[in-house]
């Protein structure tokens, strides 16, 4: 009769566990699974299911990019803003995130602790709505104009715990006989460095270079506060277009993006798997 | 061995290589070999390229530095052409012991340091690179510092032996040296199994030989005795012991024979003297097996073997 019972409980909490489970994923692929379902409609109206499928607005997309003259809707130079940001900031968290990485892992000074915890989460956990006024408040004051870079410097802020959680674990797996040897074969302590070091943990760099890249890539937030008219990031082109012109066009670039950052993860995973980054 | 090698600063004192003071040198200028107890062998460079590496650090030219390579790998016994090409990974722990010998001395170090590079392994492993690592070192002539906790290594590979106990150094000396004659309880365990028996008194015999009083028995010391005429402790290895099934002529020891036993060619066997003390023996003879647990036997001391422990 016990034995009924707590099977039956087990029963009925393994349907709940899996229903739960089926509902959350749907929560979560339901509109992306949407975004990419209106893209292909044949109408301009906003119907759900798309009454027809068609590559119009693939092809308006297209003709929006390849167009020199269409000046209106720039959405080719928002793409190539949006490159050059997530690259930039990839760029400055790599060259800033693996020496700051290994001086958290190798050096034992005072509050490193503290230095490290701070930087691994702070930026994760602050607010990225109070960061951008702070920065909008900060470059106005200050009525520097960097162009570009005044993105690439917030989003680099929220990137490098990315960059430096990856390069800190790949540090850790290292064992410091291994610098140690090569120091007593010659070789000084910046090829110690470049010759052991670096390509020991290529693989964190490279997945946190990706996370970087895509988080910066898709970045909403703080580029809304930092865009100005010649820097127009693609996240803050969608927002406008959504706003404005609410054509099915945003659902194609939308599910384009999807499908660069899905590239990108594919093609980082494949070269430096989970398993090396981890190492 | 790390302040040697240059890894870590003294805090205190100087240290001379070959009469050359090296403070302050950085470890890559110092041409000091250091094989790691880890090995430290790169997992990312297959063998050539871990054995020439160091070449490469020191600017030597590319066709050097293959031959080089080649030359080391057959001293280790690692033909290039066949390990050459290999990553790590693909290696068993005796041949990445030789990667990293390989490498060490590729460079043509003035002073090879070990820092008990075979502790990882096996034991049979272990005394044949052992061996091996000694005629390599012998062939090359190249001075070589091996740290181990080891005494069998120790005595194997070395022409001279430093005991250090607790950061100190307890005693130097050849490996029979040590072994022989050890200076102090510490170095006597240390090196193998000794027998340490209480004396009760010692007297001087006519020819000059020292004896000493142990239980209801007697047995002559190697050693001058100064000044002293009671008590001490006199050392014995158990296989200087030898088993009498008689009581022999001039001095000797008896007891009860407690426990015996057989392993790798040896009896050991444990005797009871009649004050209660226990002697180790360990013989090729089966006296102690023949005669069995309980009986009575005489012990003999090979002679010059007893010594006093100083301390």
């Amino acid at each position: 009769m016990d034995e009924n019972t707590s099977i039956g409980r087990a029963g009925v909490e393994a349907t709940v566990i899996k229903a739960l489970t089926w509902f959350l994923l749907l929560l979560l692929l339901l509109p992306i699974a949407m975004v990419l379902a209106m893209s292909f409609t044949s109408v301009t109206t906003l119907q759900f299911p798309p009454p027809e499928l068609s590559l119009r607005w693939y092809a308006d997309v297209w003709s929006m990019v390849s167009d020199e003259q269409n000046d209106f809707t720039r959405l080719r130079e928002s793409f190539e803003t949006s490159f050059v940001i997530a690259a930039a900031t990839s760029l400055v968290c790599l060259v800033a995130g693996v020496p700051a990485s290994y001086a958290l892992v190798r050096f034992r000074f005072l509050g490193h602790r503290v230095v490290e915890e701070l930087l691994l989460s702070v930026p994760i956990i602050f607010p990225t709505v109070v960061l951008g006024v702070a920065l909008l408040v900060i470059v106005s004051m200050s009525g520097l104009d960097l162009g570009i870079f005044q993105i690439v410097v917030a989003h680099s802020i929220i990137g490098l715990p990315f960059m430096m959680r990856n390069c800190v674990a790949a540090l850790h797996g290292i064992d410091p006989s291994l610098q140690e040897a090569a120091k007593t074969l010659g070789a000084s302590s910046i090829r110690a460095f470049t010759e052991i070091i670096l390509p020991l943990i290529r693989g964190g760099m490279s997945s946190g270079v990706l996370l970087v890249f895509i988080l910066s890539f898709n970045e909403f937030t703080l580029s809304y506060f930092l865009y100005t008219i010649d820097v127009f990031p693609l996240s803050i082109w969608l927002f406008q277009q959504s706003n404005t012109s609410f054509s099915p066009a945003i659902f194609a670039v939308s599910s384009l993006m999807i499908v660069i950052n899905i590239a990108v993860i594919l093609i980082v995973d494949k070269a430096f798997g989970t398993q090396k980054a981890a190492r | 061995m790390r302040l040697i090698a240059g890894l870590d600063e003294p805090t205190g004192g100087d240290i001379e290589v070959f009469g050359k003071s090296v403070n302050g040198q950085p470890p890559h200028r110092r041409n000091i070999g250091l094989v790691f107890q880890s090995l430290a062998i790169f997992p990312h460079m297959s063998v050539h390229k871990n054995v020439a590496f160091g070449l490469r650090m020191k600017g030597v030219e590319r066709r050097t530095i293959d031959q080089k390579v080649e030359e080391v790998l057959d001293l280790v016994h690692l033909p290039a052409a066949e390990y050459g090409a290999r990553m790590p990974s693909q290696l068993s722990g005796g041949q990445l012991q030789r990667v990293a010998l390989a490498r060490t001395l590729a460079t043509e170090p003035s002073l090879v340091l070990f820092d008990e590079p075979m502790a990882a392994l096996d034991r049979r492993l272990r005394d044949y690179m052992a061996v091996e690592l000694r005629s390599i070192q012998k062939s090359l002539n190249v001075a070589a510092v091996y740290v181990t906790h080891d005494q069998e290594t120790a005595s194997a590979m070395s022409d001279r032996i430093v005991i250090m106990e607790a950061g100190k150094v307890v005693q130097v000396g050849t490996p029979e040296e040590v072994y022989e004659r050890p200076g102090n309880r510490f170095v006597a365990t240390f090196l193998g199994d000794m027998n340490f028996l209480e004396a009760g008194s010692v007297g001087v015999w006519s020819d000059g030989s020292r004896t000493v009083h142990i239980a209801d028995g007697s047995l002559v010391v190697a050693d001058e005795i100064s000044g002293r005429r009671e008590g001490g402790s006199v050392m014995v290895r158990p296989e200087h012991v030898e088993l009498m099934t008689l009581e022999p002529n001039g001095p000797g020891l008896s007891g009860r024979i407690s426990e015996t036993q057989f392993s790798s060619g040896f009896y050991r066997s444990r005797i009871c003297l009649s004050d209660g003390q226990e002697v180790l023996t360990r013989s090729t003879e089966n006296t102690a097996v023949v005669c069995g647990v309980g009986a009575k036997i005489w012990l003999k001391i090979k002679q010059g073997r007893a010594r006093m422990l100083r301390s």
